[in-house]
């Protein structure tokens, strides 16, 4: 049997009182999950948005209330933080794709065919994505690509979560309408089911 | 989500693989420019509280927030209580007070001490060697364990009651040595005290040490990895922590605080 280590709550309760210890636990516990949010909010200064968002919830935490959960908690400052950088007349940048070579490790490495139409294919879905309202496409990549659960979407955008669920209802059926329409291809390819497993 | 018509399935499943090919910005060492940060901090930003304290007796300080404590006063502050155990002077010592402590340790025969081994085998397996009591009075431990719970392992020396050593709340127990390594700058540890519990700064052959009388239940340190992890009191007794040679001791017994301070610094 290992000695155990302390859950989100009580590290935030040690931080709360000083302690960079327990705090420095924290930040590498969602200090991706951070940059990605600040990446997917603004495109540019990830890095330094999710920097200023941890140091700002460090002093915050006299506000965190103890026993809530501290991911959505944080992750609220920091789409804050990006935002306002975005906001602030600094550059937004679009999002890209990896360079095909960083496959994750693990993953089959397809045919050059299917690589090129998967690379089509995530091209459009993220054009169509820049197409959308701004507020149907934070709920998209919250819920998609940083894969947080409805709950926690609901309590980074302070909406219900019935809102949460229309606007993503919402959201996908213009992104298809969306792709139908600038990308025929896309409904088709995968159909070949060549591309993700 | 799996009440979707199929074309916004095939939609969300694009937008799941879509999350794994974006080209995101590396997030390692940012929890350390966070904490370069915090640090280069005006310490007043953090440790506002720390003023209204008065800076005369360490244990007065502690035993106002004990009596808090036992009046049921126990919205002590975190800042108040991190402060407490600055004020204490610790190196690296927090003291925690517990909001709602647990029900005392009820002390079974097993205490999760690990496996029994001899004390070489324990110096073999932990990363540093067991320092042991000299006292001839005590002569030697009745039982070593050797638990590998955390970096580092842990290696305890159990002492049976015998004359001029009076049993814990365990019958079988008179004395229960831990010692652990907590590595690098900050060893910290926190100990929750329940209401009715004494607690006192000391000095253990030079090196700081807090004295708990009452019921203490567990407390945190940090591991060699830097990861801060709980630990389980393993009897309801008095308490002695004191750290040494980037070495965490816990001598727990039911003797006095003077019986435990003596024997502690025949602890080498």
């Amino acid at each position: 049997m290992e000695a155990r280590l302390l859950d989100d709550v009580e590290l935030a309760e040690l931080a709360r009182g000083g302690d960079t210890d327990s705090y420095e636990q924290l930040v590498l516990r969602y200090q991706e999950v951070a940059v990605r949010m600040a990446y997917l909010i603004c495109g540019a200064d990830a890095e330094d948005a999710a920097q200023e968002a941890f140091v700002k919830a460090f002093y915050a935490l006299r506000r965190f209330r103890s026993g809530a959960p501290f991911r959505p908690w944080l992750l609220r400052i920091v789409a804050n933080e990006a935002r306002n950088r975005c906001k602030s007349g600094r550059r937004r940048e679009e999002l890209a794709l990896r360079a095909v070579r960083d496959r994750p490790s693990g993953a089959a490495a397809p045919s050059p065919e299917a690589a090129v139409l998967e690379r089509e294919r995530s091209r459009a879905l993220l054009d169509a994505l820049h197409r959308l309202r701004e507020r149907d496409r934070l709920v998209v990549a919250y819920r998609y690509l940083l894969e947080l659960s409805e709950d926690e979407t609901a309590q980074i955008l302070r909406v219900p979560k019935g809102t949460v669920k229309s606007r993503l209802s919402r959201a996908l059926v213009n992104l298809r309408a969306d792709l139908e329409e600038t990308t025929p291809k896309f409904g088709h390819v995968n159909e070949g089911g060549s591309l993700g497993g | 989500m799996g009440e979707r018509p199929q074309p916004e399935q095939e939609v969300e499943r694009a937008l799941t693989e879509l999350g794994a090919l974006l080209d995101y910005p590396e997030a390692r060492g940012l929890a350390r420019a966070v904490r370069s940060k915090l640090e280069q901090a005006p310490p007043s930003r953090i440790a506002r509280f720390r003023w209204s304290l008065p800076h005369g007796s360490v244990a007065t300080t502690a035993a106002v927030i004990v009596v808090a404590l036992a009046a049921g006063m126990i919205l002590v502050s975190p800042t108040a209580r991190s402060a407490v155990a600055d004020l204490l002077g610790l190196e690296g010592v927090r003291i925690r007070y517990g909001q709602s402590p647990p029900a005392p340790v009820n002390p079974s025969p097993d205490l999760d001490l690990g496996i029994v081994v001899t004390l070489a085998e324990a110096n073999a397996r932990a990363s540093f060697k067991a320092k042991v009591p000299s006292l001839a009075e005590l002569g030697q431990a009745d039982q070593v364990y050797f638990s590998d719970r955390t970096p580092g392992g842990q290696i305890a020396l159990l002492y049976r009651p015998r004359p001029g050593l009076p049993r814990t709340a365990n019958e079988n127990v008179g004395l229960l040595l831990t010692e652990f390594r907590g590595q690098v700058r900050q060893e910290f540890m926190a100990k929750v005290v329940g209401s009715g519990t004494r607690m006192e700064q000391v000095t253990v052959d030079g090196a700081s040490g807090i004295w708990l009388e009452g019921s203490p239940h567990f407390f945190f340190y940090l591991d060699p990895d830097g990861k801060v992890r709980q630990e389980t009191i393993r009897l309801a007794g008095n308490t002695l922590l004191w750290e040494k040679d980037s070495l965490t001791f816990r001598l727990e017994s039911a003797l006095s605080k003077d019986e435990a301070l003596r024997l502690a610094t025949h602890v080498r």
